[in-house]
């Protein structure tokens, strides 16, 4: 009970000293978000290198707006936010256009969903990676974030109906992806 | 086909959404570097210390000129003396009549409250789930006292309590009948009431929540008129019935109260030096002192009423509007008069109002109105530039000079 209002107190403590530029204040802001963070960024990017980058953009964005956090509010999820809006923007800098088979994935969509869902988290992620980043970012913000397609197409500057076909054709490729792998090990 | 495909969703969600790494070292070393090469928050880190040192800076030339100021030596005489004739300069008067005013320190002192039992308690003292109130009451803490034969006092509405505690259950394992503090809980104001979604995101048990709540809300629920606290200081440009100006420079306390969101009404006291040099003689009320000018050296109470007026509130800055009146109250006075004359008037007609002088030759009014920017710097204080004109309404001591001030006005304001 006594470190939960200690915790508390700390926050408020850290955002002040990060309103300020104070460098211990930023390191352990970071350090303290990092793990969580990091994780949001390796599933829009493609590789760790380009998560890491994400993630610095994300934090430098934080460090600029920290005086306009609402305390009272949960500053993980707004953290978080930040981080997604991050990840957005290298999506797109870093846009490609790519045509799928559409018909040749539907093919293979007869997999066993049960086979998909015994995948380790590792091998999810990895798959998540390997996606396209057009797909792979209307997947996260769609079945991971929550947003709605109306949004999504806001966003990334796409109309809805190209947002609803590139899950469906995300979902497709991470099913036929997960499967199969699974099946080969 | 299209269930399957949305299975996938929630298999990934399930695994991904909480999915961490775990923290690499030299990640912060590049982190580091991109925070320094980053020219937004280098320039808002020089802006910030830039601020911090002119204010700095500002502070010891107003204490300079404070503490450096010296009496106005008298002029030599002329070639042709006129009647009346000073052989030996004038000394410094004998500070024998002064009456020591009371120190500011003195009289804050006199309204700080008490240090209570209950702020001087330490965190570490909390052990227990059940807080007992009449123990560790504080004045600064509006909480009803708990009964315990009554689960909701009518400070709380119900609903908001039924809420909170549905949505604990369903977020922990503990059930209504197991978080003894249903009675804590209802204590607390409507207010405090929607930091509900910090501990649900916390997953804070409502003990630590309520705990905290009441140990360390300084500020009263239900205050309709907050206050705020300004210290100011400003150099300041005087002019009196000449064309020449002379500095001089001001410092005090101001209290100002909320009455609306764009509205405040202040007033303090303050303190205001004003050394005015070369002031033509009343020729016209002493023909004998014709082409004789004098020194005056005043030290000034100010007692200002203002209103404040905001013009746009943002994150950050705020820029405002101050108009009013401000009583001048000169409670030491002195003059010197140049050509080696003496003064017409016996001592006490030029003394200051603390120093025997008539409260009538020492009063006057001025008008003000300024216009100020003020900037947010933490959550509870905020740096302020304001300058002023302060136009005389009538005039002060015996010569009837009426003294214009320009203030460049500069200082910090907190929430109390």
């Amino acid at each position: 009970m006594e470190v939960a209002l200690k915790l508390r107190k700390e926050e408020q403590t850290l955002i002040e000293a990060c309103a300020k530029q104070e460098r211990w204040a930023q390191q352990k802001l970071y350090e303290t978000y990092y793990p969580a963070m990091i994780s949001v960024c390796m599933r829009y990017a493609g590789n760790a290198d380009d998560a890491r980058d994400v993630l610095h953009e994300g934090f430098i964005k934080v460090f600029r707006n920290i005086a306009k956090y609402q305390p009272g509010t949960s500053l993980k999820a707004w953290i978080h936010r930040i981080m997604v809006n991050a990840s957005i923007d290298y999506y797109r800098k870093q846009q490609r256009r790519r045509t799928e088979d559409i018909e040749e994935a539907y093919g293979l969509s007869s997999k066993d969903t049960d086979a998909v869902s015994r995948c380790s988290e590792q091998e999810i992620l990895a798959a998540v990676q390997k996606l396209s980043p057009v797909y792979r970012t209307v997947f996260n913000l769609y079945a991971i974030e929550g947003y709605p397609h109306k949004d999504i197409a806001k966003m990334l500057g796409i109309t809805e109906s190209t947002s609803r076909s590139n899950l469906l054709k995300a979902r497709v490729k991470l099913q036929n992806m997960l499967a199969t792998g699974f099946r080969d090990s | 086909m299209e269930n399957r495909l949305e299975n996938i969703d929630s298999i990934v969600k399930d695994a991904l959404r909480n999915i961490e790494f775990p923290y690499q070292a030299a990640d912060w070393e590049a982190m580091e570097s991109r925070i320094e090469k980053d020219a937004f928050l280098q320039t808002r880190l020089y802006w910030l210390k830039g601020g911090e040192l002119l204010l700095m800076m500002l502070s010891f030339w107003v204490l300079f000129q404070f503490f450096g100021m010296t009496y106005p030596q008298p002029m030599p005489y002329m070639e042709t003396p006129p009647q009346k004739l000073k052989t030996t300069p004038i000394p410094p008067p004998a500070n024998t009549n002064h009456i020591v005013p009371p120190r500011k320190e003195d009289i804050l002192r006199e309204n700080e409250g008490e240090e209570t039992e209950g702020e001087q308690k330490g965190i570490e003292e909390k052990e227990t789930v059940e807080l007992d109130f009449a123990e560790k009451t504080t004045p600064k803490v509006n909480v009803a006292p708990v009964v315990k034969t009554t689960i909701f006092p009518e400070t709380v509405v119900q609903q908001d309590v039924e809420e909170l505690l549905a949505a604990l259950t369903t977020e922990s394992e503990e059930t209504i009948e197991e978080v003894p503090v249903i009675q804590q809980v209802a204590s607390l104001s409507e207010r405090r009431l929607p930091n509900k979604l910090v501990l649900l995101d916390n997953h804070n048990k409502v003990a630590d929540f309520v705990a905290n709540e009441i140990e360390n809300d300084p500020v009263p629920n239900d205050r309709k008129y907050p206050l705020h606290f300004r210290i100011v200081a400003s150099p300041d440009m005087n002019t009196a019935k000449s064309s020449s100006y002379r500095m001089g420079m001001t410092l005090g306390g101001f209290t100002s109260v909320e009455l609306s969101d764009k509205w405040q009404i202040e007033t303090g006291l303050a303190y205001s030096g004003k050394f005015l040099g070369e002031l033509p003689i009343d020729e016209e009320r002493f023909p004998n002192m014709a082409g004789v000018s004098k020194d005056a050296n005043l030290h000034i109470a100010e007692i200002p009423l203002h209103l404040q007026y905001t013009i746009k509130k943002s994150t950050n800055w705020r820029p405002y509007v101050t108009a009013g009146a401000t009583a001048h109250i000169a409670m030491f006075a002195d003059y010197q008069y140049n050509n080696g004359y003496e003064s017409p008037f016996d001592t006490q007609r030029e003394a200051g109002a603390l120093e025997g002088g008539r409260l009538a030759d020492n009063v006057y009014a001025t008008a003000d109105i300024g216009l100020g920017l003020e900037r947010q710097l933490g959550k509870n204080l905020h740096l302020f530039i304001q300058p002023t004109v302060k136009i005389a309404l009538d005039d002060v001591g015996v010569h009837h000079d009426k003294i214009h001030t320009f203030s460049l006005v500069v200082g910090a304001r907190t929430a109390l």
